[in-house]
Formats: C-alpha cells, sequence, structure tokens
C-alpha cells in the first residue's frame, strides 16, 4: 500500500471505532446542540413577535449564532476525543469565546469553495481540501488566518482528504437515512486527519 | 473481529434511529411555535390563492394574546362542520394538533390502507383535523350584522374591507339566519329556526368570514368558532422564487 492509503485506513479504523465506542454521547451531544440551536430561534422569534417586523430574520439569526457557538464546543470536544479516547459533555459549552471566529472562518471557506468552483470543479475541489482543518486549527488556537495555516498543514494530506470527501458526497448522496452517521464520520476524520498533520508539524 | 461487526451494527442502527427519533422531535418542538401550511381552498381569494403558503404562528395563543378585527386565523371548524364528527382526544391527535405534523392522520390512513376498516375510521373520519383560514371579524361581545351588497356592520358601524372584490349576496340579521350546506353538503342551521336574537358574539368565540364573501364556509354557516380551536393567527406568507429553467 501507499503511503496516502496506509494514511487514509488508519484515520478512518481510528474514527470508525471511536463512533463505536461513543456514539451515544456523541448524539446526546448533537441533539443538545440543535436543540438548543433551535430552542434558542422559537425563543427569540415569540419575544419579538409584537416589537419587530423581522422576527422571523431576528430568530433565524439568534439560530445561527448559538448554533455557531455549540459548532464549536462540539469541534473541541471531537478533537478532545479523538485525542485521548475520553469523553468530556462540559466540552460542548466551551465554545463561546471560537464562535465569532468560526462563523468568519465558515464564511470566508464558503466564499473561497463557491469562487474555486465558479472558475472549475478542479480548482473548487483543490480550494475546499486545502481549506478542510479550517475549523479545527480554529477552535484549537482561535487563529484568524487558519484557512492559510490549514492550506500549509494540507499539504502534504491532500490526497487523503479528497479521496475522504470524494467518498463521503458520494455516499451522502445515495445512502440518504446514513446521513447522521456520515456527518458523525465526517467531523470525526477530520479530526483525526488534523491531530497527525499537527504532531507532523511538531516534529518538523 | 465479531465484536468489531457486532459493535460496528449497534452503533449504525442506534445512531439512525437516535437521529430519527431527536429530529422528529426538534420538528414537532419548533411547530409548537410557528408552522406553515397550505391554502386548500378559495375561501379567502383574493388575499389568498388555493395552495398559496402561509406561515402560522401559534405563540400568540399559547400566551392568550388577545385577537384583532380584521387578522387572518387558521382553526379547526366546529364538529357541526365536520358532520358532528369532533377532533380526536387521543394521545396522537393531540400531538398532532400541537405540533401540525399530521402524525394521528398518517396513522389512520395507514390503518385504513391495512384494511382496518373500522367504524371510526370511516374516510369522512380521516381528515378530522381539516382546518380553516378566515379573517376574524366579530370579537366577543360584538354585535354583528350584514346586509347584502353594502357589507359587514359590526356594533352599527360598517367595517371599510379594501380585501374584498364583491360583498356579500346573503343577509345576516338574526341567529336563525346563520346557516347553508357544511363541506358534506348536508344542509345545516346550528341555532335552528326559532332563535330570533341578534347576532351577538358570545364570550371566548369569534365569527369569522373568508374574504370570498359569498362562496364559502365560514361563520354565516355554522356559527361560531371556539378560541380553543384556534390554530394560530397567520404571521406572512411563503412565497417561493422561481428559478429560470436554463439554471436547471
Amino acid at each position: 500500500m501507499t503511503n496516502w492509503t496506509t494514511e487514509f485506513t488508519t484515520i478512518a479504523k481510528t474514527s470508525w471505532n471511536i463512533i463505536c465506542d461513543h456514539w451515544f454521547p456523541l448524539m446526546v451531544a448533537l441533539f443538545i446542540r440543535d436543540t438548543l440551536a433551535v430552542l434558542t430561534g422559537c425563543l427569540t422569534f415569540a419575544l419579538l413577535l409584537d416589537y419587530s417586523n423581522s422576527s422571523v430574520a431576528s430568530a433565524v439569526l439568534a439560530a445561527i449564532l448559538v448554533g455557531f457557538v455549540l459548532q464549536a464546543g462540539f469541534l473541541r470536544l471531537c478533537l478532545h476525543l479523538s485525542e485521548t479516547n475520553t469523553f468530556k459533555l462540559s466540552l460542548l459549552f466551551s465554545g463561546r469565546d471560537y464562535a465569532m471566529t468560526l462563523l468568519f472562518v465558515c464564511f470566508s471557506r464558503a466564499v473561497y469553495g463557491a469562487a474555486g468552483l465558479l472558475l472549475g470543479i478542479a480548482p473548487g475541489i483543490v480550494l475546499i481540501v486545502r481549506t478542510c482543518l479550517a475549523d479545527y486549527i480554529v477552535v484549537e488556537r482561535r487563529q484568524l488566518n487558519a484557512l492559510r495555516v490549514s492550506n500549509t498543514m494540507m499539504k502534504r494530506h491532500s490526497s487523503v482528504a479528497a479521496v475522504f470527501l470524494c467518498l463521503w458526497l458520494v455516499l451522502s448522496w445515495t445512502v440518504s437515512f446514513g446521513a447522521p452517521l456520515l456527518d458523525l464520520f465526517y467531523v470525526l476524520f477530520f479530526c483525526g486527519l488534523y491531530l497527525r498533520a499537527k504532531s507532523e508539524a511538531l516534529r518538523e | 473481529m465479531k465484536l468489531l461487526i457486532g459493535k460496528s451494527l449497534i452503533a449504525m442502527v442506534g445512531i439512525t434511529v437516535f437521529s430519527a427519533v431527536t429530529r422528529i422531535s426538534i420538528l414537532v418542538m419548533c411547530r409548537m411555535f410557528i408552522e406553515t401550511r397550505f391554502v386548500a381552498t378559495s375561501s379567502m381569494v383574493p388575499t389568498l390563492q388555493i395552495n398559496d403558503r402561509i406561515v402560522v404562528e401559534k405563540v400568540s395563543d399559547l400566551l392568550n394574546r388577545p385577537h384583532k378585527r380584521g387578522e387572518i386565523i387558521v382553526y379547526y371548524p366546529p364538529p357541526i362542520e365536520l358532520d358532528a364528527s369532533d377532533l380526536k382526544p387521543d394521545f396522537l391527535s393531540l400531538l398532532s394538533r400541537r405540533s401540525g405534523v399530521t402524525l394521528s392522520t398518517w396513522a389512520r390512513l395507514l390503518s385504513h390502507k391495512l384494511g382496518n376498516k373500522h367504524e371510526e375510521n370511516s374516510p369522512k373520519q380521516i381528515f378530522d383535523d381539516i382546518a380553516f383560514v378566515q379573517r376574524v371579524i366579530g370579537l366577543p361581545g360584538d354585535k354583528v350584522r350584514i346586509v347584502p351588497g353594502k357589507g359587514v356592520y359590526v356594533n352599527g358601524t360598517r367595517m371599510t374591507e379594501y380585501y374584498l372584490l364583491s360583498n356579500a349576496k346573503y343577509r345576516l340579521q338574526k341567529l336563525r339566519d346563520i346557516g347553508g350546506r357544511n363541506i358534506y353538503g348536508d344542509i345545516i342551521q346550528p341555532f335552528g329556526n326559532a332563535a330570533t336574537g341578534e347576532i351577538v358574539v358570545p364570550r371566548a368565540k369569534l365569527f369569522v368570514l373568508g374574504d370570498n364573501r359569498s362562496n364559502d364556509h365560514d361563520s354565516h354557516v355554522f356559527g361560531f368558532v371556539d378560541f380553543d380551536r384556534v390554530i394560530g393567527r397567520a404571521y406572512g406568507q411563503m412565497r417561493l422564487i422561481s428559478v429560470p429553467k436554463w439554471i436547471w
């Protein structure tokens, strides 16, 4: 087997083992994240109903903000889980300081990805692959230049990420009932890839 | 190896079931506050056309906020309009009505399809959660009168109704004037022929009319609507953006 296939199978196997061991607490964390975000949206809508004509827009905005805070916490939780193999639910609520940076980086990623795809499929895929570690860099180091750091870190791991993304996209479209499982696998796979790239960068 | 396969299977099934349950519960929770509904009839033409989608907010009714004259509400019609069959009181039906997710109708349709043609599952009763969309005209205590060709008088004052294409063609002066054919075509007269009193909206009830005034099943046919039967108030209309074909 070539280098990248070994790397791919190792990361995939580790991520899968984590899912098998901790699927229930992970799903509970996801449920809490989604419920709190939706509930915030609903309550904002209820509170602003009499005072604002744009209560739906405000509700969506509130839900997105809370969703990002909890998403940052969830990514931290997954990173901690991949690193130590211990589940710590309190990390889900530790994303407050990272949420705005994560929002900015996610928006920039979306703009880059869309711009790349407008240029052509290949540049789009390259840009998406090169920036796919940005979220994890943000929730660990809170760096605004996460996209550039991700680009540097992904230089040696692009093929692993590209193959995984292609497989993930095909599976997501074909096996729709497996979407939640695939989403979880996606996060944990990139957690594994990020930790590997980070340790390599530290060694160098 | 066997252990890993077993663990993987448990994880796959567990995640799928867990996420299905949680997503449905989040959907139900969300729809307790706000939901969207299709307009199925022409009762609100020209304001709302058939197949228009409206956003219904349920917060006001949860918080017992008072109704306003002229607002559009979504409600379950009284039993007399539904051939005397009332809303079902079982848990699934209650949850369906609160959340707007028609779980009970799905269950009854499935049961009907599987051949359990029990008396209570007659086709008429499968869709017991039919909802009407109409405009509030009379609030509790209001005296309502309709003069054909002229309009609606509430407490002696004629309502300015810019949203109408034409005024009602029927006369409504006394309680006995309320009546007509229900949605199944049966003739109904909720207050009987002897009720000669004026039309005064009772406590905790509403008098509602559709904007398609002369061609509608509303309070001029089945009488007043209980507050309890109101699902929510129309908050806005959803308009889908039509995407040019060349994009696809």
